[in-house]
């Protein structure tokens, strides 16, 4: 029974379960079902073998065999160390934020049966192995997640829903006919298989074979590279994370911060650089530029910000700018940090999405510049706060920390060591941008309307139950990294590396 | 003693203030009075390791490392792995007990001081993680486990200089701080980048010896080494870095005295002394200069100042620049000598201003005070012996010893230093006068202030005297008997030879000794000459001097500037890149939504009106066509048969007329 | 001879006349009985032609012809039963209507 198939469809069962029994009931699956494969995950990960090389716990099933190829279209699932990484997170922020979805009032059962085909859809995604389920389950999580701003949402939901939908449609139409050019050079649709079709090409100096080093390669890479652009998001793809964190409610924004963009870094490391390493070294300069632009001028206009999500929206694509960054360095130290980067920010951004939602619960307003004083109403969620804000400018103690130094020194060992230079400002944005609003939210005099102690209570239990988990995992990140990061190494250090270096190495010839 | 013990030792010195900070943090309000004993404990305990582990390390001698470790702490490539680790020396040692002794007579005081403050648990809870941060710094035997102390450091000071964060000056302090720092901090994170990548490890030693093989390319070196210096010119408030430290005066008066005595600003000295092996001598140059302009400027400026704190906190940021230019000349022991003796010796003014502000009530104006040492006189006698000190008075005092040595270290490498920092001297001791007989000396000023002044209770005094006992105390004992040993590991060879001919010629240096004598009693007779004997001519006097006088008192618009060429901008340029966002970016992508939804208007009307309009107009021709015909379809007979005969007529006469 | 001066063009413009007149009668009358009047008068224009035709195809023939005879006969016959149906319905209009307007009887306009 624990098999990766288990772990992905049961969120299914949960959603089912939702349909039938009554729409009171609908939270308490929601939340059973996400407690239950953050367990199954975590068994999975504790009879990982931690030696082996290679995707563990594979299964096969034919699907539509004959399709290009003659097993054709699989079922095709398994997991190596950054899938285990990511399908972690995946079940440990939805379980989190299941918990903060527990006074959804509307439409609680609809609500909750697409939180959990959502679950699916992003389990999968982390553990196809075959191109087409991969699609499939891309796609499959753009519904729910479309339904989940779209219905509720904030005021602007349906102008931030379609956008949201469309864009990311628009990514996954580049993605497509990326993932089409690749199964028809090289005839399979196996994740695994074009991957070591890849590193043979490479290894052999082939750069005009299946996958080299062709012109229609180096366009299909950059399609499918804005495809995951679009999700990680990178700068000029971001324009609808602000509005798509706006106007979600507090525990979407949650998993879209948490998950959701790592999908798009997941699918870089997984797809698009292992495919056409000598393309992804064609384009480094390029990537490089842009991720230097998304930390810098990401965290500049966080500092403009007036609407507290937004700030926080605006720091995620400086932050997930770094996973971009340690990426095109092609280093291993760059990779790992890129990859931390994504657990780091997977849980902290989780965290401030929920710091955010319990003010917005009370106050009903984002707007920063009404705040003021909050530490002495609510003193325990002062501290959570500032140790959010804290672990996310990269204070030692948290995973941030671990994660930007990593991916620093990861990006200067890396080709572009002025890029890596100019990043480094970011860093100071970042204070200066949290600093100035934990000093506007949360200090100075308390405005008489805050000053009501029935109306603005301290953090409840639930909302402890949501933040203090994933603040411990925050720290543990810090404090361990080797945990995390000797979970996913394997594959960056044996495969990935490797490839992009010897695809340098052609290049330069 | 064994390795074990020594090792369980550093362990307690970390673990002590963590566990403080941790209980303290969670149960200090249940605790009986405010949980401050429990915090002393810890630090005390902290303080008693460290005395183990300095005498210990006397025992040793100046050949005395030891290093626990290194643990593996992450493995970030297959050839890299990052590791943990504690290193024991000299430099060390002193280091530990400096802060820990420090921290513990400032948690004493504190418990005074801070007397029915509603934060007062809060309080002691940040200082024991001050002080844990800047033991891990400490203790650190690797350069990315520093930078982890380093960042702690900068969250308390953020934490303390703000801690009345209700109001909105403790704030921006306490913001201005961090950020400054961090800007520092950059430098940190680009020399770690630097020596991470050509290194793949952080252990100090293997920064070293790859320093001294050439394994780090020479430019590349040398950037690591002025980012080192750029991080400690920021948490030393070093120039252009210095504004955030005057500022850092809006915390509680013990915090500026652990900030400018033991932690934080002793962080950016102890980096480069610790460091110093893998500076190349041009980075050298750089940190003496700094260090002597800072020393130059800070002073000119504190003799404008008149909040007793801020006298203090220039005098601070002018004594740094001392220390750094000592070490930018090659005279290393003499530049951490003097982080040593100025620790003790402004934590004790620092801990006087605050019992003078404790007596007076919370006045800092100095304008308001006067004639205070009848008053208080432990306070006053204490506080003229830091004076004293700080002026480097010769022999009883120990700041003689440090400044002697960095200057005749200065002479013998850059005499242009050495006249500026001489000029500091005289300033120094010029300034200090002032804050000291301005403070304690002549009429009172403020009946008001005056007559409310009282002494400090006990807590407050008998820190006040430890410390200046130990001012008097540890420049004789120390100058020769301390065990400040440059680092294990290899010296570049243009530093070490330095280094020992400095040692040579400090013995001989007499000339310069009595150079510094005289620049520092000559500045002190003229401060007390000025302020106090001539005191009715000071208006006239100061007249001429006016515009000198506005500089420094604007500190030389440096706020000012940093405001118009780096605040402003920065903020202008988040908003001009939030509309950008808004307008170009995002505006692209929903011009592009909207060319998509007119598109679809455009295809939908052409649908609509050309495709389908093709097809309806067949219907209504057909059914306007229809509509003709069956005009005709009268039902009357006549028409039917009138139409079939002209219709046959017409016929027959076409056909005729074909 | 008179006889024979009578041409087949003298007896084809009576039958023509009387057609017109039979025509016009049709089309100018609005009474149906005028109407029925003016068609006996075409068939009867008809049967002019036709017995004329017959005669003048027996002369160059050279034998008796009866078919045209014959077509008269027919016509005569149908002529009368059509006047019988004919007169039928106009009685039946006349019956509903009290009128036998043809311009009135125009339920069958389209």
């Amino acid at each position: 029974m624990l098999t990766l198939t288990t772990l992905v469809f049961l969120p299914l069962v949960g959603m089912l379960l939702c349909a039938v029994l009554p729409s009171k009931h609908a939270r308490v699956i929601n939340i059973a079902t996400s407690a239950l494969v953050l367990v199954v995950a975590v068994l999975l990960w504790i009879r990982m073998d931690p030696d082996a090389a290679g995707y563990q716990f594979q299964e096969f099933a034919a699907w539509l065999p004959g399709v290009v190829s003659e097993t054709g279209i699989q079922y095709y699932v398994g997991i190596d160390g950054i899938g285990m990484s990511l399908v972690l997170l995946t079940a440990f922020v939805s379980l989190t934020a299941a918990i903060a979805s527990w006074n959804i009032e509307k439409q609680p059962k609809g609500y909750h049966m697409m939180f959990l085909l959502l679950l699916t859809g992003m389990l999968g995604v982390f553990v196809a192995l075959d191109l087409f389920l991969f699609y499939v389950f891309w796609e499959v999580m753009l519904l729910p997640m479309y339904f989940l701003i779209g219905i509720w949402g904030g005021p602007r939901r349906q102008y931030a829903s379609i956008k949201f939908f469309l864009y990311t449609l628009f990514g996954s139409v580049l993605l497509l006919a990326g993932v089409i050019l690749v199964v028809l050079k090289t005839q399979s649709w196996s994740i695994p298989e074009v991957t070591e079709m890849a590193r043979n090409a490479v290894a052999f100096g082939n750069t005009g074979g299946v996958l080299g080093d062709s012109a229609l390669c180096l366009a299909a890479f950059i399609g499918m590279f804005i495809g995951f652009a679009v999700k990680v998001p990178m700068f000029p793809f971001h324009t609808w994370l602000p509005d798509a964190h706006v106007e979600a409610p507090t525990p979407v924004s949650m998993i879209l911060a948490g998950v959701l963009l790592k999908m798009g870094g997941y699918g870089l490391i997984r797809i698009a650089y292992p495919f056409f390493p000598q393309a992804a070294v064609a384009c480094g300069l390029v990537i490089s530029i842009l991720s230097v632009i998304a930390i810098v001028y990401g965290a500049f206009v966080a500092m403009a910000q007036t609407d507290f999500k937004r700030l926080i929206a605006y720091s995620s694509v400086s932050h997930m700018g770094f996973v971009t960054l340690g990426l095109a360095a092609m280093t291993a130290q760059g990779i790992n940090g890129a990859m931390y980067m994504m657990l780091a920010h997977g849980t902290i951004s989780a965290m401030l999405f929920m710091i955010v939602g319990v003010i917005y619960d009370r106050a009903h307003h984002r707007e920063i510049a009404k705040f003021g004083g909050l530490a002495w109403v609510m003193p325990k969620y002062f501290i959570l706060a500032s140790l959010a804000f804290f672990f996310s400018l990269g204070l030692p103690g948290g995973s941030g920390f671990i994660a930007e130094i990593v991916t620093f020194v990861g990006a200067f060992a890396g080709p572009y060591r002025t890029l890596a230079i100019i990043a480094l400002l970011g860093i100071v944005i970042t204070a200066a941008y949290y600093l100035r609003t934990l000093q506007r939210v949360f200090l100075l005099d308390t405005p008489e309307v805050y000053k009501d102690k029935a109306k603005f209570p301290d953090v409840t239990g639930r909302e402890l139950a949501v933040l203090v988990p994933l603040l411990v995992v925050t720290v543990y990140m810090g404090i361990v990294p080797s945990t995390a990061m000797d979970l996913y190494h394997g594959f960056i250090h044996e495969t990935l590396v490797p490839l992009l270096e010897q695809a340098s190495e052609l290049g330069a010839k | 003693m064994s390795d074990a013990t020594l090792q369980t030792l550093c362990f307690v010195v970390l673990a002590a203030p963590l566990l403080g900070f941790a209980l303290q943090y969670t149960l200090g309000r249940r605790l009986a009075k405010g949980g401050d004993l429990l915090t002393i404990g810890a630090i005390g305990a902290s303080l008693v390791c460290s005395l183990l582990i300095a005498y210990e390390a006397l025992q040793g001698g100046a050949e005395f490392t030891k290093t626990f470790g290194p643990w593996t702490w992450l493995q970030v490539s297959e050839t890299s792995t990052w590791t943990i680790g504690i290193t024991l020396d000299g430099l060390t040692a002193v280091m530990l007990v400096v802060v820990t002794l420090v921290s513990f007579l400032v948690h004493v005081f504190s418990t005074a001081y801070m007397k029915g403050d509603p934060k007062y648990g809060l309080f002691f809870a940040w200082l024991q993680l001050f002080s844990f941060s800047m033991l891990v710094l400490v203790l650190a035997n690797n350069l990315l486990h520093l930078f982890m102390g380093w960042e702690l450091v900068g969250l308390c000071s953020y934490k303390l200089i703000g801690f009345w964060s209700e109001k909105p000056a403790p704030c921006n302090a306490a913001r201005k701080a961090f950020i400054t720092t961090r800007i520092g901090d950059l430098g940190m994170m680009l020399a770690i980048c630097i020596l991470g990548g050509a290194v793949g490890s952080f252990e100090f030693e293997a920064i070293f010896a790859a320093a001294a093989r050439g394994d780090i390319a020479e430019p590349w070196l040398l950037l690591a080494g002025l980012g080192l210096f750029m991080a400690a010119a920021g948490k030393s408030a070093q120039l252009p870095l210095h504004v955030w430290l005057p500022d850092a005066m809006e915390g509680p008066t013990p915090v500026s005295a652990l900030i400018h005595a033991a932690t934080m600003v002793a962080a950016g000295v102890y980096l480069i002394g610790r460091m110093a092996p893998m500076l190349t001598p041009d980075v050298m140059v750089v940190i003496a200069t700094v260090g002597a302009m800072t020393a130059l400027v800070a002073g000119l400026i504190a003799m404008a100042q008149n909040d007793i704190k801020r006298v203090l906190a220039y005098s601070t940021v002018s004594q740094l620049g001392y220390m750094f230019l000592g070490l930018g000349v090659g005279a290393w022991h003499a530049g951490l000598f003097h982080l040593t003796t100025h620790a003790f010796f402004k934590a004790l003014m620092f801990l006087g201003s605050g019992s003078v502000i404790h007596g007076c009530h919370h006045e800092q104006d100095m304008r308001k005070m006067g004639g205070l040492r009848k008053k208080m006189p432990i306070t006053a006698w204490t506080f003229l012996i830091g004076v004293l000190a700080i002026a480097g008075v010769p022999w009883i005092t120990s700041g003689f010893y440090s400044k002697d040595g960095i200057l005749s270290g200065a002479y013998g490498v850059n005499p242009l230093l050495f006249w500026i920092g001489l000029g500091g001297a005289v300033l120094t001791a010029f300034y200090m006068m002032r804050l000291y007989v301005m403070t304690f000396e002549g009429e009172p000023r403020d009946a008001q202030v005056h007559d409310h002044a009282h002494e400090s209770p006990k807590a407050m005094t008998v820190p006040l005297i430890v410390l200046a006992a130990l001012t008097l105390i540890i420049g004789p004992l120390a100058w020769h008997t301390l065990m400040l040993a440059p680092p294990t590991g290899v010296e570049p060879a243009a530093l070490w030879a330095t280094l020992q001919s400095l040692e040579a010629e400090h013995h001989h240096a007499g000339t310069v000794m009595w150079m510094a004598i005289a620049a520092g009693i000559g500045g002190l007779l003229l401060g007390w000459l000025v302020f106090h004997t001539r005191r009715e001519k000071l208006a006239a006097l100061k007249a001429p001097l006016a515009p000198l006088e506005n500089a420094f008192a604007n500190k030389f618009w440096f706020d000012e500037l940093y405001d118009a060429v780096l605040i402003r901008p920065a903020y202008a340029l988040g908003r001009a890149f939030k509309v950008l966002d808004e307008r170009v970016v995002d505006g692209l992508v929903n011009l592009v939504g909207r060319g998509g939804v007119t598109t679809g208007d455009v295809s939908g009307a052409h649908d609509r009106g050309v495709v389908d309009g093709l097809v309806r107009a067949i219907g209504h021709a057909c059914q306007r066509l229809g509509g003709v015909f069956s005009a005709l379809q009268s039902g009357r007979v006549r028409l039917y048969l009138s139409i079939s005969v002209g219709a046959l007529a017409l016929a027959l006469l076409l056909e005729h007329l074909l | 001879m008179l006889l024979a001066a009578v041409g087949l063009n003298h007896y084809l413009l009576v039958g023509a006349a009387l057609f017109c007149a039979g025509l016009v009668a049709v089309m100018s009358r609005r009474n149906a009985v005028a109407i029925l009047i003016g068609i006996e008068l075409m068939l009867n224009a008809a049967n002019i032609n036709l017995v004329a035709f017959d005669h003048f195809r027996a002369q160059i023939d050279g034998q008796p012809v009866i078919d045209g005879q014959l077509f008269v006969l027919f016509v005569l016959v149908i002529a009368a039963a059509e006047a019988a149906v004919a007169l039928a319905l106009i009685l039946n209009v006349f019956d509903t209507r009290d009128r036998i307007d043809v311009d009135e009887l125009d339920t069958l306009k389209g």
